[in-house]
Formats: structure tokens, C-alpha cells, sequence
């Protein structure tokens, strides 16, 4: 196992009501799990949650292996940097003070880029990496600081978001190998229902401040049903 | 960019900036010709020649040096954390309070009163210092509340135009003696310096760069995003405020010697990368350091060149402004 939440109550401080309530769950290694739900139903907010950017409004989260790191959604592709550099940047806080790696961190850089088939691209500026490419990048680091701790779990908030077909699947299936062959396990949100849902091992739904588990991949279809109205009709072809 | 090539362009910048240094000292300004100013230059010929060159042209000279480093490194480290390619110490309002507050203390020290001219200079200066630094508490003080980079850097704007608009208030009722001694910092100048005023700003600046130094790593990850750099383990707040408080040393050592002198802060960085091909923050900032410095020497060489000296602060504009343009034309050397 990988990290377990327990009745979790997640949402920003303050005097707003918690986005949503009572949620437990439990994350094992290995799998590539799809968060769903409408715009505002709390996807953001789980996922900095889990990642121990903001701090839950009650329950626990246990991290038992690793440790977890979120890729945001729309990093700029900064001109001046390489791919590789800009993987370096994002060990902040392993780095010396000018920015150097440990000989081990960057072995995991270079076989990161290795296992999502960007090595090619180490020296390029990422300014001229198209988008899919960069995203491929972004994973790329998120998985090599990943390897420096021992594996983990991977969050990541809309990765298909302004992709093309084929970098889309591509980025999706990518997910998919890390969880089978790096033993790291994978939340990603997605507006992409159609596309995801089907990479996926198991779905998480947020509805109205409640959260529904599919479990397993059988209740992956009827789990996105529940969160949206408008594919109910998906739930009763596979009834059918 | 090779290494090899890195070396060759920043070496190439270090033989520019001494050829304007030398062209400034030897060739520029009126009573001395070529041949005193260089026997001058090793401390022979006549005692006027040597006045001249150490006296005036030599402080003049490391002041716009100096200046010229301190305004690129503020420029560089705030077009990061404002993620924004025209944020520099000016455009943000740094400049305009340390203006208004030395509007203050030119009216508050009655013309009649007892004090030399050094004196009035130092403490015009002083109160320089404490607007850049009023100003930049200000710009902390909205970031904790402001979190779009591009409606802080409206925030600077706007504190510049009421900085602007006081000092403007008080210029009005001002009498004519006082009125000519802010005059004269506020057109910008590097001219009048002692070494005492020059050592000063030096060791003012070098903390500034120091401040760069440490946070460089930091200033890159912030241009990927808060998140991210949180992500890495990085304290964006922290990053920001080292930054704003290294900038605030800068340009408030610059300002109170120099005057409000705007544009270095913009360009340089932007040269800089475009030079080097890289916006890394440590391997950027030799390259942003000699072309500030060659800006202001040649602003300074070019102001000297007309028949009554115009204040450089000026030549700094008309060179600037164009390739402010450009960018804003698209050809920006940050996204």
C-alpha cells in the first residue's frame, strides 16, 4: 500500500464549508486511477490535498511508501531552459545551492527521460517541445524524484489537457506503463472521460461533496455515470 | 550554447565595457586633451589633468558601473517573480518612492540652514533609500494578497503614478533653491560622487548581488509556477521576499547616489539571454552584470557628447525605450 486517507474533509481554510466530507479510501501500488466529477466538485483541492500542499480540514492521510508528487496543471514552457535542466530545477530541495544533483539524482533523471522515450530530447529547449512532448517531460521529472524516494504516488491535474489525439493517448498510455512496470501508482483528473476511462484501473468520482470508488474496473463506467449526468446512458450500455 | 562559447561572449562583453570605460575617461568631456588625459590616467602631468580624471571622470565612470549592475540584477530577479518581462525597479514604483522621499527631505531641510552642500546631498540620498524601501514593503505587503504577477505589476505601476503625483505636490511649494537640488537627482545623474558615496553603494550593491546569488536557484523554479516550485520543496514566499529585499538594496543604493534611472533594469536581462541562450539564473548573471554596465557607460559617454552634458539618466531612455518596443512587439526573450 501505497498511501491510505481517512475520513478525509478537504477545501480551503477559512470560513467556506469543506468541498467535500467523510472521505476514506486506500491507494495500493501499481494502479492508474481516474479522479472525476464537474468543475469545482474538488478535484484541485483533493489532489493538493494528497500532495500536502494545503493541509486537509480533518481525517488523516498516511503515506506509507515513497512519497507523493503533483504535477500542476499549465507549467509554462519558460524559454532558456533545457529538458534536462528544467527536470534538475524541480529538485529544489535536494540540490546544492547552485543547483547541482547528487551523482544517484541524476542517474534517476536520465532514466526517467529513458523510460518515457524523451531522451533525445535532454538538450533541447523545452520552449520548442510540443506540448504532448513536455508533458512527457513534467511526468519525467515527477518520476525521477519519485525514484530518488523509493517510489510513490504520482497526482496529476488535467495531463491531457490541451493535447491532440495521438499525444493524448500517448501521455495516457505512458501513465499506464509507469504504474505497471515502475510500481508507482497514478491519480490524474480529466475532462477526457471517454478516453481515460478506459487506461484506467479504477475511477474516483466527486459529486455534490461525496465520493464514489469504482473498486475495481468493473464499476469504472457506472462511477463516471454517477458523477455525470449526462452519461447515464454509458452506465446502461454496459448493464446491457 | 558550448561552453567555450559562453566564455567567448562573456569575454567579448568584459573587452566592450573596458573599451567604453577608456573611451569615457580618456576621450570624453571638454578642457582635457587625449594625450594629458592619459598621462593624467598614470598619475603624471599637470595637477588639473589629474584632478579631472581622478577626480571627476574616474568616480563618475564606477558610479555608472555600479549602476549598471545593481539595475540588472533587480531587473532579472523581478521580471522572475513577477513572471513578467517588463518588471524592473522602475516600472514597478521603486524608483518613484525613493523620488518622493527625496522631494521630502529637500523641502524639510530649510534653505537657510546651516549644513553643507555634501551634507544635503548625503541626506537627500538617505531618504531616497528609505522611498525605495517604503516602496518595496508596499509591493511586499500586496503580494500577500495579490497573487496574479500581472496585477502586481499593475499594483507598482499605479504606486509609481501616486508617488509621482505627491512628489509633483510638493515640487509646487517648493522654493526655487530647493527646487534646483532635487532637480539635479532627479534627472538622474552619475556625475558629483565622492569615493566615500561610491564605496558606499559598492558594498550596498555587492550585498544585492550576494542575495542574487544564494536565491538563483530559486528564481528559476518560480518561473515555472508556484505549484511546481512548491512541488520541488521550494518556499516561494521566501524566494520572493530575499528577491524583493536584494532588489530593494540595489536599486535604493542606486538611486539615492544616481538618481531615478530607468530601462537598464528591462533591457539588460533580456540581452543577456538572448546572448547566452539560457535564462538560468547563476549562468546568466556575469553577462546581465557587464551589459547594464556597458549601458550606463555609453548612456554616460553619449550624454557627455552634447554641447551642455544632459543628464544620463535621459540618454538611458531614448536608448532603452525602442528595444522596450521591440519587446512588447513579441520578440521577448522570456515565454
Amino acid at each position: 500500500m501505497i498511501l491510505s486517507a481517512d475520513s478525509l474533509l478537504i477545501g480551503y481554510g477559512g470560513s467556506s464549508s469543506p468541498l467535500c466530507r467523510e472521505m476514506s479510501f486506500t491507494i495500493p501500488e501499481g494502479q492508474c486511477i481516474l479522479l472525476c466529477g464537474a468543475n469545482g466538485s474538488g478535484k484541485s483541492t483533493l489532489m493538493k490535498t494528497l500532495s500536502g500542499m494545503i493541509p486537509p480540514l480533518g481525517g488523516k492521510i498516511t503515506l506509507h511508501k515513497g512519497e507523493t508528487v503533483m504535477i500542476p496543471t499549465g507549467i509554462p514552457k519558460v524559454k532558456g531552459f533545457t529538458l534536462e535542466e528544467f527536470i534538475r530545477t524541480g529538485f529544489y530541495s535536494r540540490s546544492s545551492w547552485s543547483g547541482r544533483v547528487g551523482k544517484s539524482e541524476r542517474e534517476n533523471i536520465l532514466s526517467s527521460m529513458e523510460r518515457l522515450g524523451i531522451s533525445h530530447l535532454a538538450g533541447n529547449d523545452i520552449s520548442r517541445l510540443s506540448d504532448g512532448e513536455f508533458q512527457k517531460g513534467c511526468i519525467a521529472s515527477a518520476l525521477s524524484r519519485m525514484k530518488c524516494s523509493g517510489g510513490g504516488l504520482l497526482l496529476l491535474d488535467e495531463p491531457t489537457a490541451f493535447l491532440d489525439v495521438d499525444s493524448r493517448s500517448e501521455v495516457l498510455r505512458a501513465l499506464k506503463q509507469l504504474c505497471l512496470e515502475e510500481g508507482v501508482s497514478v491519480i490524474f483528473s480529466s475532462h477526457d472521460i471517454h478516453d481515460s476511462v478506459k487506461e484506467a484501473d479504477r475511477v474516483l468520482a466527486l459529486k455534490d461533496g461525496l465520493m464514489k470508488d469504482s473498486v475495481s474496473a468493473d464499476e469504472n463506467i457506472s462511477t463516471v455515470a454517477w458523477a455525470f449526468s449526462s452519461m447515464s446512458h454509458l452506465a446502461k450500455n454496459a448493464d446491457e | 550554447m558550448t561552453k567555450k562559447n559562453v566564455t567567448l561572449t562573456i569575454s567579448a562583453l568584459a573587452v566592450l565595457l573596458a573599451a567604453l570605460c577608456l573611451a569615457d575617461i580618456l576621450l570624453v568631456g571638454s578642457g582635457l586633451g587625449l594625450r594629458e588625459s592619459f598621462s593624467a590616467l598614470f598619475g603624471k602631468g599637470s595637477t588639473v589633468g589629474r584632478d579631472i580624471v581622478w577626480g571627476i571622470r574616474a568616480p563618475r565612470i564606477l558610479s555608472a558601473l555600479i549602476a549598471g549592475c545593481a539595475l540588472s540584477v533587480s531587473g532579472t530577479q523581478m521580471q522572475a517573480i513577477f513572471r513578467n518581462p517588463l518588471a524592473d525597479p522602475h516600472i514597478m514604483g521603486v524608483s518613484s518612492g525613493a523620488g518622493f522621499l527625496a522631494a521630502v527631505a529637500t523641502i524639510a531641510i530649510p534653505s537657510g540652514a546651516a549644513m553643507s552642500l555634501g551634507l544635503r546631498g548625503l541626506s537627500i540620498a538617505g531618504a531616497a533609500f528609505i522611498g525605495a524601501i517604503l516602496s518595496s514593503v508596499l509591493i511586499i505587503a500586496a503580494m500577500g494578497r495579490i497573487r496574479s504577477g500581472g496585477t502586481l505589476l499593475i499594483f507598482g505601476v499605479m504606486c509609481g503614478f501616486i508617488f509621482s503625483a505627491f512628489t509633483s505636490v510638493l515640487e509646487y511649494s517648493a522654493s526655487e533653491q530647493s527646487l534646483k537640488l532635487f532637480y539635479s537627482w532627479a534627472s538622474g545623474s552619475f556625475s558629483g560622487n565622492t569615493w566615500g558615496n561610491i564605496i558606499l553603494m559598492c558594498a550596498i550593491i555587492l550585498l544585492g548581488i550576494l542575495l542574487y546569488i544564494i536565491n538563483a536557484k530559486g528564481l528559476d523554479i518560480i518561473l515555472f509556477g508556484d505549484d511546481f516550485s512548491r512541488m520541488g520543496g521550494a518556499d516561494v514566499e521566501r524566494i520572493r521576499r530575499i528577491s524583493i529585499l536584494g532588489c530593494c538594496l540595489s536599486t535604493g543604493g542606486v538611486t539615492a547616489f544616481c538618481g531615478p534611472i530607468g530601462f537598464v533594469g528591462i533591457v539588460s536581462p533580456h540581452i543577456a539571454r538572448g546572448l547566452l541562450g539560457t535564462s538560468s539564473h547563476m549562468k546568466i548573471l556575469p553577462a546581465a552584470l557587464l551589459v547594464g554596465s556597458a549601458i550606463c557607460v555609453a548612456a554616460d559617454i553619449i550624454s557627455q557628447c552634447f554641447p551642455i552634458p544632459v543628464p544620463p539618466g535621459s540618454t538611458v531612455a531614448i536608448i532603452g525605450i525602442p528595444f522596450i518596443i521591440y519587446i512588447l512587439m513579441g520578440h521577448d526573450s522570456f515565454s
